[in-house]
């Protein structure tokens, strides 16, 4: 599984929401100008099938609120996937 | 022979009878009281005894012989000479005469002398019967003397004075007035002068007074009056007056002008009137005390506010201030001993029993009554029952105490833009903005105090601080110029209704993804629209959809990201 924000969100099933990347070692840089990042798990049911990625070039640009907003709109999304049935 | 004979026999009678009239003369010279003194030539040749005494001498011999002169100033001689040589030539009698005489011994008495020439053993002579006046004379003078220092005082007299004599067909006129009648009635007496009373002072006929006037020049009883008020085109005032008779029918009647001292003790009454009303009445509980303490008077509000029946009572039962008045008795002796150092201080706060014992609180005013020689008379105090006015003050407080107990805000800012007071509550606020109370506000504030005071309308502000957010309400009170700041903490409500707000988005959102999922065609559709509806809730600089591989190992970048994953879409809730 991938390394970094992302795949820990994937390896965990759970929201990641980091102020300041810099501050994250397992931060890997994939745009030179975020300064924060908000990764959430995409499923199907209990499966993790990908992520949710989020990044802003501010600090601390995400909140609680955006966590949860981006969490139920992934979820949504999963369903969505699914009912489409074209992964 | 012849015989001449003569009949003397009526010559003997003429004879006796010139010898009994000079034995009778003789007698009646020698019993005389007045001092009968004959002289002849220029000397004496009789004194009788009455003379004797006259001239202080024991004997006539002492002065027998002596040059009639001698008994005369020096100055009268030549005069007298001159006189008694005119008697002499014209054989006639010496009319009355006030002379001057001097006794052997030196001393002078004053004298009447009346003199006619007599034939004195035979001689030709002259007989003076000297009359001592010198009693008359000093009465006299001292009458003179009086009068004229009567008529002194009369003119120099303050008061004024009217002179009038009652003429026997009943009239009574005017004859006389001193300068000062001139100078207190304003005009010049002379033309009054012969003046019935009536004619000289018209308005008096209207009155008692010339009949009584009359009765003082007849009768003699003198007639006071206090208070005589008279007006004619020329006087006006009110007058004092002292009739009195000075003669037979004559009589002056002394006047002041008392107009002045009339008004001055009708101010005086009315002062004194208007103290025992407000006595009498005065709200305030008003008493007297003696310096040792007694008390001496109380008005009906005392007696009310101690809860007595009566100001009798108080005065039956209340001996003593200290004892009987203050609650504390020291305190009496404590009050009068600061009004002895600080001569300035009149008020007090005092605690007094009422009849029953319980306590009320009250102001005492004090101040000391003191004589014209700053002896010190009594007390006199003004005592208020602040009962009422204590509840009020307490009642003050609490009110007061209530913005300050309030926990958000409260501030009030006047025209000026000077801040005026602030609770506890505003204080850490305003001085985190570096404003103090006396201070005017900055400029700033203008923007939403200007407004307010313009339109009489209240405003609403919102004001961040340390992370709470307060809704300022500027109410305005343009009655008293100012504007009252009410503040309240709406952070919990500010962040129910962001809570809220997010929750319709988070809603919305949800139903455009499961809308999206229905309508996408392809992964990569369904993607693009998500990121879309994201975008729209969130400001984003980067988004992108990875997802894991068939092992479950990689995850990858969906393509539908990968052109638009630096674009910048601005999107803010």
């Amino acid at each position: 599984m991938s390394c970094g924000i992302i795949g820990r969100a994937a390896r965990t099933g759970l929201p990641q929401r980091v102020g300041d990347v810099r501050l994250e070692p397992d931060y890997v840089e994939g745009n030179s100008d975020t300064l924060s990042e908000l990764c959430v798990p995409l499923m199907i049911g209990r499966h993790v099938i990908g992520v949710v990625n989020l990044e802003n070039a501010t600090l601390d640009s995400f909140t609680e609120a955006d966590e949860r907003l981006v969490t139920a709109i992934a979820s949504e999304l999963g369903t969505a996937l699914e009912n489409v049935r074209i992964i | 022979m012849a015989v001449l004979f003569q009949d003397i026999h009526d010559q003997r009678q003429t004879e006796q009878a010139l010898a009994e009239s000079e034995e009778r003369y003789r007698s009646l010279v020698e019993l005389s009281p007045e001092a009968i003194v004959v002289h002849s030539k220029g000397k004496l040749v009789y004194l009788n005894p009455a003379g004797v005494r006259q001239l202080g001498l024991e004997r006539a011999e002492q002065a027998l012989g002596l040059p009639i002169m001698y008994l005369l100033p020096p100055e009268t001689r030549q005069l007298n000479l001159e006189i008694m040589n005119q008697v002499n030539q014209g054989n006639k009698s010496l009319p009355p005469l006030e002379q001057t005489i001097l006794r052997p011994d030196g001393s002078a008495i004053e004298v009447e002398i009346i003199g006619a020439p007599v034939l004195f053993q035979g001689k030709p002579a002259f007989q003076l019967v000297v009359r001592n006046i010198t009693v008359q004379k000093q009465a006299h003078q001292a009458i003179q003397e009086s009068e004229q220092h009567l008529r002194a005082l009369i003119e120099a007299a303050s008061l004024g004075l009217h002179q009038y004599e009652l003429l026997p067909d009943g009239r009574l006129i005017f004859c006389g007035a001193n300068p000062s009648a001139d100078r207190i009635l304003g005009l010049d007496h002379q033309k009054l002068m012969g003046l019935a009373i009536e004619y000289a002072f018209p308005t008096l006929r209207r009155t008692e007074i010339p009949g009584l006037y009359r009765q003082v020049a007849r009768d003699g009883e003198p007639y006071f009056c206090e208070q005589i008020a008279y007006q004619d085109q020329q006087i006006e005032g009110v007058f004092e007056i002292h009739a009195f008779q000075t003669g037979p029918s004559r009589m002056a009647v002394f006047f002041q002008d008392v107009t002045e001292k009339k008004r001055a003790e009708l101010t005086l009454r009315e002062s004194g009137e208007r103290y025992q009303r407000l006595f009498e009445n005065s709200p305030l509980g008003i008493f007297q005390a003696s310096p040792e303490g007694k008390v001496l008077a109380v008005n009906p509000a005392f007696a009310r506010m101690f809860g007595y029946d009566s100001t009798e009572e108080v005065l039956a039962t209340s001996n003593n201030v200290a004892t009987d008045i203050f609650f504390d008795p020291n305190r009496r002796a404590e009050i009068t001993g600061m009004v002895a150092e600080n001569h300035n201080l009149k008020s007090f706060e005092n605690l007094y029993p009422r009849k029953d014992g319980s306590p009320f609180p009250s102001t005492l005013h004090l101040h000391p009554v003191k004589d014209a020689g700053n002896r010190l008379l009594y007390f006199e105090g003004f005592i208020e029952d602040i009962t009422e006015k204590k509840q009020a003050e307490e009642k003050i407080r609490d009110l007061a105490r209530f913005p300050e107990e309030n926990p958000y805000p409260v501030a009030r800012i006047n025209r000026e833009g000077v801040l005026l007071c602030a609770n506890r509550a505003a204080i850490p606020m305003l001085a985190s903005l570096g404003h103090q109370i006396g201070r005017t506000l900055p400029p700033t504030w203008w923007d939403y105090i200007k407004p307010v005071f313009e339109s009489r309308q209240t405003k609403e502000v919102e004001f961040t601080f340390e992370a709470r957010i307060f809704s300022l309400s500027l109410v305005p009170v343009l009655d008293e110029g100012y504007i009252n700041i009410y503040g309240l903490d709406i952070t919990e409500r500010k962040q129910a209704e962001l809570d809220l707000r997010r929750r319709i988005i988070e809603i919305e959102a949800l139903h455009a993804v499961a809308l999206a999922g229905t309508e996408a065609t392809s992964t990569g559709e369904l993607l693009e629209r998500v990121a879309e509806i994201i975008r729209e809730k969130l400001y984003l600089d980067h988004f992108g959809v990875s997802f894991l591989d068939d092992k479950n190992k990689m995850l990858t970048l969906h393509p539908s990201f990968v052109p638009v994953a630096c674009q910048a879409v601005v999107r803010s809730l």
